[in-house]
């Protein structure tokens, strides 16, 4: 994005634009922003960033989702500042390649200018999902913690008709026991905890230090989630 | 950078939006993951092919679990990521033991060959997984250059980082590279040309990639 901000990198930026010339169209192609169908994965991302260390547990499996520290209004504006910064991109890595000298004269001045359609807009917040916690299962004499977000991408995972091969699920089997048994024991830690004994969950180990900035957001983070734990879009 | 009460631009608001989610703010982590995502996506798709989105998956699970140890503005997060992505892919490659191959149409080719102005039409998804898989049948350092460079928008020191490389040795791929393109380019409109005379050519049918169903009502963009 800030590619036009350098120096060395500026030089050729008013001289060339993307025009006609074939590489140009090239790498303007290549750094378009994204496209949605380059976004599925997001609810696996963000599944995971909730149930990241810090992301605000507390005893007894009540969650507290960090509130913004600033207004919901400056991330929005934010976002539409950084489509902006993509579609700058594009134009500066044309005039990347213009610098190398590898691109010829321009044939006209004329920058690339995404569709809006190509710019994804903010959802609202806390649209899906469960609240986020570290989830207690005890299991063979022994107290485990595994993030709820782990069980969520791996049900989002599993949906996509993916197979438990990948780093990120080791910690997953070997907490279930077998690959077999994750779905059985991922049910029963996103299941809702009515039924689980009221002893306080070490969530994650330590209090995060992030906590504490603003007020619990009043209606989010702790709402029961209104879908099941494998919903995440299917392809 | 910014300015208290003045809304920050474009590497500012990365650098904000880091921030933000590094604190917890879900919101935050949206905008940072549209912002670096496609950038990401398209480098691992140089880097493991098909195998891109699990990679990425991969790379964004990481990258959660320690973005409250990361500390930086949003260039150095973008070359964070792109490392993680880059040491996924190794360890990904290492277990696959094959390299990715992209085919790339001629067709598809040509639609960046001819003289057509597309400068005024929405630049489509088609258009830029044909321009990645066209960086893609590089050779891997140039290819990773060229990525690094103009895609991701990384600065050569930082590219270089990412690479392993000292700073001098990526602007060499990412020249390369990018002569190399022109020349496949070049290359293409000189066949079109020759065969323009003989008629359109047969087996001419447009073919995205045939193993990726379009999926263009994704969730969570609305």
């Amino acid at each position: 994005m800030t590619f036009r901000d350098r120096p060395s990198d500026r030089d050729d930026t008013e001289a060339v634009r993307a025009g006609a010339d074939p590489l140009a169209r090239l790498l303007a192609a290549a750094s378009a922003p994204g496209h949605p169908a380059e976004l599925t994965g997001e609810q696996v991302a963000v599944a995971a960033f909730r149930s990241a260390p810090g992301a605000g547990v507390v005893p007894g499996g009540a969650v507290t989702r960090p509130v913004a520290t600033r207004p919901r209004v400056l991330t929005r504006v934010l976002a539409v500042k950084l489509a902006a910064a993509a579609a700058a991109t594009a134009a500066a890595s044309v005039a990347f390649a213009a610098g190398t000298g590898i691109i010829p004269n321009p044939i006209r001045a004329r920058t690339v200018v995404p569709t809006a359609s190509a710019t994804p807009a903010l959802p609202p917040a806390a649209t899906s999902g469960h609240p986020a916690s570290g989830s207690v299962v005890s299991g063979s004499g022994a107290t485990r913690t595994v993030p709820r977000g782990l069980c969520q991408a791996y049900f989002a995972w599993k949906s996509q008709g993916k197979n438990l091969d990948r780093p990120a699920f080791e910690h997953l089997v070997t907490e279930a026991g077998s690959e077999a048994g994750v779905d059985a024991y991922c049910t029963k830690l996103l299941a809702p905890p009515t039924d689980e004994p009221g002893q306080p969950s070490p969530g994650q180990g330590q209090p995060s230090p992030g906590q504490g900035q603003g007020n619990p957001s009043p209606g989010e983070g702790n709402r029961p989630s209104a879908s099941p734990p494998g919903h995440v879009r299917r392809g | 950078m910014a300015e208290p009460e003045a809304v920050p631009e474009g590497a500012a608001a990365l650098t904000a939006a880091v921030e933000a989610a590094r604190d917890g703010d879900e919101d935050a982590f949206r905008v940072v993951y549209r912002t670096v995502h496609p950038g990401l996506l398209r480098y691992l798709r140089v880097l493991v092919g098909d195998d891109a989105d699990d990679v990425a998956s991969e790379t964004w699970l990481h990258v959660v679990r320690d973005l409250r140890s990361f500390s930086g503005d949003g260039d150095a997060f973008r070359g964070w990521a792109a490392t993680i992505a880059r040491n996924r892919s190794m360890d990904h490659l290492r277990r696959r033991r094959r390299r990715p191959t992209a085919d790339v149409p001629v067709d598809v080719l040509l639609e960046f060959a001819t003289d057509q102005d597309t400068a005024d039409e929405a630049i489509t998804a088609v258009a830029t997984d044909a321009a990645i898989a066209l960086i893609a049948q590089l050779p891997r350092d140039q290819a990773e250059a060229v990525i690094l460079r103009v895609v991701l928008g990384l600065d050569a020191a930082s590219a270089a980082r990412v690479l392993g490389k000292r700073p001098g040795a990526v602007r060499t791929a990412a020249y390369r590279g990018l002569r190399r393109l022109a020349q496949t380019l070049d290359e293409a409109v000189t066949d079109r040309d020759a065969t323009d005379t003989d008629g359109p050519s047969s087996g001419g049918a447009p073919a995205p990639r045939s193993d990726e169903t379009p999926n263009v009502n994704a969730d969570g963009m609305r």
